[in-house]
């Protein structure tokens, strides 16, 4: 997880530009939002300043556990109840092994938190989550979903088309391409290459749509990072082993929620 | 007595810490020595990798700590003072637990620490609250859990004389006693403050030493007729103004009383940091063990 940690610090940096499905939208909190009691306590894996918003409009308290400082400190800013981040506790720590109470949390919230994690340390993240929430408590979380029937070209082209494309879109929808069926997991890099082939196979005309898209992807997007995903089947029979999902819902206010689908778990 | 006078000034202290912050206000080569020894009898015995809870963001307790291969958590209210005091550190730890959170409503499991330590901590922590906090470390420490902290306390003996009188003393310190004038002026503030203490609220209050130097104090900065002395309070003056710092404080033997409710008393010693002794008894460093 380690090597992770500059692309955390990049992404501290330009939070402000991301949009969902990058980020969970507010269909996604509403969904949250209604299985939620006022005054519970709440612990945020990561930084997301729409899941501490939620804690705080919901009278919580609320303890945020990041990688990094930076992180909390950059998103602190974008949130809606910002002079409420004062009153945050912070834990700057490793998600499978922190000294955080036990049986204490009501809510655990996470935003695409399961695919940070390499699929032979999930026991033991899953094992930590249990052990910090109440026996009643939920474990909620947005997941990854990958759509196999998602073609390289055709998203490439797609977005290219738009006038002004969705960016952190369009990096949502590669993720299904650029999936390594073998390794279980994804690195958005392999879209650079992509889009470069896609601009050598077009005629000289039709290049600058390509050309934009390309300059606008590693814009936003100039990390080195992988994500460690499974196929759905088999990231749930993993799940149920140590939850039990009470449900599972897509909110319906944008166009790719049917590949983030938010989690509700309950701990066995 | 309120945050705003016990953890609050920290966020300022933040930025003027590393240029005019010094023993006995923070740990000197001394301290972290007694620090080291005490770290290395927590962890006798111990076949994993031992904890340490620290409290507050002290570079000094968290590079020892790392030396001594102890898994290091720290806790500190303020953002201001981890971003600072992680900034001058000698080693960077990327292993450490970093958590701004409460003190007295300590975050962590039951039983999880094998040590907790802190450099003048207690007196942070308003009166009111100091059994809470106490209670709360016995409860995330181990059940022989060992606590480590300099304590501040006011011995029997202090002599609280007429801040005139402790002006001159501090007139006729030879001048190369110091390594820097930062030390001096830490400890004519320590001097000073001690003549604050009131003994009812069990309170040290900074505000009262303008009060009682008021003849001097013009505006936002100190007059005087001595060049030297002059140098020192403006020093002081700069460290810690606005001068609204309050710690909670209790004659030695009250605090020993207290702490002993709590944990057996290992250890207790009163370093040679400073030029006056009575000083340096007002720092003893404390070996606790859990009761």
């Amino acid at each position: 997880m380690n090597s992770n940690i500059n692309w955390f610090k990049k992404i501290a940096d330009q939070w402000h530009i991301y949009r969902e499905p990058i980020i969970p939208s507010f269909g996604e909190v509403a969904l949250m939002k209604k299985v939620m009691r006022t005054g519970a306590r709440v612990l945020v894996l990561g930084a997301t300043p729409r899941y501490r918003d939620l804690g705080h409009e919901l009278k919580c308290e609320v303890v945020a556990c990041d990688m990094n400082l930076e992180m909390l400190v950059s998103t602190s800013r974008l949130m809606k109840y910002s002079y409420k981040s004062a009153a945050e506790t912070w834990v700057i720590a490793n998600w499978l092994e922190t000294p955080l109470k036990t049986n204490y949390f009501d809510y655990i919230l996470g935003d695409f938190v399961i695919s940070n994690i390499p699929l032979n340390l999930r026991s033991q993240f899953y094992l930590e989550i249990k052990r910090l929430l109440k026996k009643d408590g939920l474990f909620i979380t947005r997941h990854i979903m990958l759509d196999h029937n998602l073609k390289a070209s055709a998203v490439v082209t797609h977005y290219a088309d738009q006038k002004d494309p969705n960016i952190c879109e369009f990096q949502f929808a590669m993720q299904s391409v650029v999936w390594n069926k073998k390794l279980k997991q994804f690195d958005l890099r392999s879209v650079r290459q992509i889009i470069k082939q896609m601009i050598r196979k077009q005629a000289l005309s039709n290049r600058r749509k390509y050309k934009i898209l390309y300059q606008r992807f590693i814009a936003d997007y100039p990390f080195e990072k992988t994500w460690f995903q499974d196929a759905e089947i088999n990231e749930e029979k993993k799940l149920k082993k140590y939850f039990q999902i009470t449900a599972k819902k897509h909110a319906s206010d944008h166009r790719l929620s049917y590949l983030c689908p938010v989690y509700f778990l309950k701990k066995k | 007595m309120s945050k705003e006078t016990f953890a609050e000034p920290w966020k300022d202290y933040a930025k003027r810490w590393q240029k005019y912050y010094r023993p006995p206000g923070r740990p000197s080569q001394s301290a972290i020595a007694e620090y080291r020894r005490h770290l290395r009898t927590a962890k006798r015995g111990l076949k994993r990798k031992p904890r340490v809870l620290i409290f507050g963001s002290t570079p000094e307790l968290r590079d020892v700590a790392y030396e001594e291969k102890y898994e290091v958590t720290f806790i500190d209210l303020n953002l201001e003072m981890i971003l600072a005091m992680t900034s001058i550190m000698k080693h960077k730890n990327p292993n450490e637990i970093v958590v701004r959170g409460n003190w007295c409503d300590l975050p962590f499991q039951d039983h999880y620490f094998d040590a907790a330590m802190g450099d003048v901590v207690l007196s942070n922590v308003p009166g009111n609250l100091q059994d809470r906090f106490l209670k709360e470390i016995v409860r995330v420490l181990k059940n022989s859990g060992y606590f480590i902290s300099k304590i501040e306390v006011v011995p029997k003996d202090f002599p609280f004389e007429d801040y005139e009188v402790v002006l001159n003393k501090f007139k006729k310190v030879p001048a190369d006693f110091y390594q820097d004038r930062s030390c001096m002026s830490i400890e004519l503030l320590v001097y000073l403050h001690n003549l604050t203490f009131n003994y009812k609220k069990k309170l040290i209050d900074l505000s009262l030493i303008v009060r009682g130097l008021n003849k001097y104090f013009k505006k936002d900065h100190f007059v005087h007729p001595d060049k030297k002395l002059n140098v020192l309070l403006n020093d002081m003056w700069q460290m810690w103004q606005p001068m609204k710092k309050t710690w909670s404080v209790s004659w030695e033997v009250e605090v020993e009383k207290q702490i002993k409710r709590y944990f057996k008393i290992l250890n207790k010693k009163v370093l040679a940091d400073c030029y006056f002794r009575c000083n340096d008894q007002c720092f003893p460093i404390w070996l606790m063990q859990v009761k």
